[in-house]
């Protein structure tokens, strides 16, 4: 049979609600978040984003033009080689100036600023 | 500094997988969670803190498919509800919640006659399970009849009919304490 009437009446609510909630405190947490939060699934690993593909496709074809336009403007592989062998002659004066001990220890300062600053940011552009 | 409301931390699980914004949303809702579990349990409290438990794992699993359209502390009861059916499907020998509960020897009768709390945990133990489910529901846990509905899949008919007829029941039942009635 249903009840005379299915309206609430709002004092006697009020009067079951604080009835209801009497002696019922806020229930002490006694570490319970912590075994919930010890208990989640471990991190997932993220997969590589779209975007970050992206960022080595661009990388890869710009290498790729890079090296076709050098290898065309070359003309004769010949003329390449000697390009190169010029380079590289050039280097060795730079490198030998790489025993001056002060000269290494800029450069590994340099280096290892560099480091530091490229795992502590996340540029956009990195493509990692 | 400001303390993040309950959508930016919902927000920060779901986006970041933020630990620590879960453990936030965690000790806000604890409370609610494992009363009513309590509830549901009637009492089993080891029983019923490891079904919180696995409630929240839940949650958190199915964050992204919170999407606000309800109370979080609503979606978190219906989660706990669901955990209580389906531990209750797999433990056969749990106590049947539309039977009476014969279990009354957990409240001492001297205290029982002495306290109005103990009288109401009587009274209520004269309900159907559906009935103290509805006044837990509604009272204890504060929803609204459509969250109700929502929450346990009845119609919002149904949702009224218990609580009426549960405060029917507990007028006649608790009337010593109303001498007005």
């Amino acid at each position: 049979m249903e009840p005379a009437n299915l309206n609430s009446d709002a004092s006697e609510d009020a009067a079951l609600a604080a009835l209801m909630r009497n002696g019922r405190s806020e229930m002490a947490d006694d570490g319970f978040t912590a075994r919930v939060l010890a208990a989640l699934p471990p991190p997932k690993r993220r997969a590589v984003p779209a975007r970050n593909v992206a960022g080595w496709l661009a990388y890869s074809i710009g290498g790729c033009a890079g090296l076709l336009v050098v290898l065309w403007r070359a003309g004769d592989p010949h003329a390449l080689g000697g390009a190169a062998r010029e380079f590289g002659n050039a280097l060795v004066p730079l490198a030998a100036t790489l025993g001056d001990p002060w000269i290494a220890l800029a450069i590994g300062i340099a280096v290892a600023s560099l480091g530091i600053a490229a795992a502590s940011c996340r540029p956009r552009w990195r493509p990692w | 500094m400001e303390t993040p409301t309950e959508t930016e931390l919902i927000e920060r699980v779901r986006v970041r997988d933020d630990r620590a914004a879960f453990g936030e949303l965690v000790r806000q809702h604890q409370s609610a969670v494992r009363g009513f579990l309590r509830h549901l349990t009637r009492g089993d409290d080891a029983l019923a803190d490891d079904l919180a438990q696995e409630t929240f794992i839940l949650a958190y699993r199915q964050i992204g498919r919170f999407r606000g359209e309800a109370r979080f502390s609503t979606w978190l009861l219906g989660i706990a509800h669901n955990q209580f059916r389906n531990a209750r499907r797999k433990l056969l020998t749990a106590p049947d919640q539309t039977s009476v509960d014969a279990d009354e020897s957990t409240v001492p009768a001297a205290t029982r006659a002495a306290d109005l709390r103990a009288d109401l945990d009587a009274a209520l133990r004269e309900l159907s399970a559906d009935e103290r489910l509805a006044l837990h529901l509604g009272y204890a846990q504060g929803l609204s009849h459509g969250e109700i509905a929502a929450l346990v899949d009845w119609p919002l008919g149904t949702v009224k009919t218990h609580l009426a007829r549960s405060k029917e029941k507990l007028r006649h039942l608790l009337a010593a304490w109303n001498p007005q009635t």
